[in-house]
């Protein structure tokens, strides 16, 4: 029911316990259960209580990857994807147990380290099923769109310097160096109130022609990055995710070459060839 | 001396560091806290301004000018030299006025263009995102005038009411554009319907509701399915052959069998 099990001899009982899928899923449950119910601040009274299971929890999910890793080998263990995303997440969520012995001098740290134990959740993804059928798409339009998202990135870097450099004294609250200028320009291409950086900046104007100059300026940018640049994004994810929809047809196209391959093969022996 | 100048000149790699160089320079030159230092700045990007002219001019002479105008890239970066050019005169002259001299400094950042040559795989997206550029280009036209004749609509229609989104033509066009794009539209209808009667109020909330549904909801859309639709016009391209050639010789086995048929006839 596993495919881990197929690489384990003669596991122990004790060790059966950590390779067992619905125990697994059981633990990441409360585990989820609990991290949920610690982010009330009304329930402050069971908070050590809670916090004492979810150590637990982590130190379960770390004796579960040595076992694991003891019955598979290291090799066979890591090469699994999600093997390699358990591994990950012990490796990230384990220095929160030091916290039940150690005071933590940093309180940054400890806020990391507390926001760390959420990775957990990601150990849902496997049971989540059809997920290889989507991440396939997904990977795929990832892959063909990495260079879009480039050019993507390099037309806003483009833009907003050149608006840098022309509204940089006019309006250097949107536009004051590149950083804030990548902002507002990004801000503009998701189209979400991009209006409001034209409008403040033509209050401040009494000339006319200045003010339809920058407001026409910023509907060029809205649509080449905010209709176009996002339309084509979406297009090249569209375009991957669906194209294997025509794998059926090729086969069934395949198929029909072959069939109509063998009746030419014997229509050509019932028919003697023609005497020219 | 000469090959010197090769290696310096027809080295794509040195020519993208000495471009990422620059574009390091253009990002610096637009924080205002590194003022003490935009003396060096401004004198590097001269010098890589100066350093691309002589690319170009290098470029020119060994290559000759017919067959370096004619790749698509040397001409960007030709077209790059001549605007970025003058923005060296001011280093000379004092301009007078002071937007010329905002418009040539903002032309500096086009160099970032020459970036695109060294994305690898462009070819192939340019070639599809053309082919929808193409065909959304008569989109792009309807959607323009689609935009000025109901921006001249309202115009007429609510100049008098409302003369802060309608008083004229080029902000009635601001604002129809604005409504397109979904973006704070229900404030206009809102605004204008906050004095009138109820009956009108709805006739005229209704009216501007057609609009979004037509310009915003429709328009945006028939833009996103054309890039969608030419993005993916080669994916069954293959498949269309194959069929093609599969009818081809179905049509050959039929006219055999006819044939056979016909002579079998004859026979007897």
């Amino acid at each position: 029911m596993n495919s881990d099990q197929k690489f384990i001899n003669h596991p122990q009982l004790w060790q059966r316990l950590f390779l067992n899928d619905k125990i697994i899923m059981i633990a990441i449950l409360i585990n989820i259960i609990i991290l949920f119910l610690l982010s009330f601040d009304s329930l402050i009274q069971y908070l050590p209580f809670m916090e004492y299971v979810d150590t637990l929890l982590t130190v379960f999910f770390g004796i579960e990857m040595f076992v694991k890793i003891r019955v598979m080998g290291w090799r066979t263990y890591i090469n699994s994807g999600w093997n390699r995303l358990d591994f990950g997440i012990v490796v990230l969520t384990t220095p929160s147990v030091l916290l039940m012995f150690f005071d933590l001098p940093n309180l940054t740290i400890l806020l990391i380290l507390r926001a760390l134990r959420v990775a957990k959740f990601f150990r849902f993804l496997k049971f989540v099923p059809n997920l290889e059928a989507l991440m396939s798409g997904v990977g795929r339009a990832l892959k063909a769109s990495v260079f879009v998202f480039l050019a993507f990135f390099l037309y806003n870097i483009i833009i907003s310097l050149f608006t840098c450099y022309i509204f940089k004294e006019y309006s250097p609250e949107h536009f004051g160096n590149a950083l804030v200028s990548c902002y507002s320009i990004f801000k503009i291409f998701t189209l979400e109130g991009w209006y409001e950086i034209p409008e403040k900046m033509a209050q401040s104007t009494n000339s006319t022609s200045l003010e339809f100059f920058i407001k026409f300026y910023f509907i060029f940018i809205v649509v080449t990055g905010g209709i176009f640049g996002l339309s084509i994004v979406n297009a090249i994810f569209v375009d991957e995710m669906v194209s294997d929809n025509n794998d059926e047809l090729e086969i069934r196209i395949t198929k029909l070459e072959h069939k109509i391959d063998t009746l030419i093969h014997t229509l050509e022996e019932l028919i003697p060839p023609k005497k020219e | 001396m000469n090959r010197l100048m090769k290696n310096i000149f027809l080295n794509d790699r040195l020519i993208l560091g000495v471009i990422m160089f620059n574009v390091l320079v253009l990002i610096l030159l637009s924080f205002n806290e590194l003022k003490p230092y935009f003396h060096y700045l401004e004198y590097s990007d001269n010098v890589l301004t100066i350093i691309f002219f002589l690319e170009m001019v290098y470029k020119i002479r060994v290559l000759g000018w017919k067959s370096y105008i004619r790749s698509g890239w040397n001409q960007l970066d030709f077209v790059i030299v001549v605007l970025t050019t003058p923005s060296l005169i001011f280093y000379l002259f004092n301009l007078p006025s002071l937007t010329l001299l905002l418009v040539l400094r903002a032309i500096r950042v086009l160099k970032f263009f020459r970036f695109l040559k060294f994305v690898p795989n462009l070819d192939s997206i340019i070639s599809g995102v053309g082919r929808a550029l193409k065909s959304s280009v008569f989109v792009l036209l309807a959607f323009f005038l689609f935009n000025l004749i109901v921006a001249l609509f309202n115009c007429y229609l609510f100049r008098e009411v409302s003369p802060e989104y309608f008083g004229n033509v080029l902000k009635a066009s601001y604002t129809t554009f604005k409504m397109f794009t979904l973006e704070g539209w229900y404030e206009v209808p809102e605004t204008i319907t906050a004095n009138y009667s109820s009956g009108y109020s709805f006739l005229t909330t209704l009216y501007f509701t057609i609009i979004v549904i037509c310009g915003g909801i429709f328009g945006l859309s028939i833009v996103n399915a054309i890039f969608v639709d030419e993005m993916m016009s080669d994916n069954n391209r293959e498949l269309e052959n194959r069929i093609t050639r599969l009818e081809n010789k179905i049509e050959l086995l039929i006219d055999e069998i006819r044939s056979e048929k016909k002579q079998e006839r004859d026979k007897l």
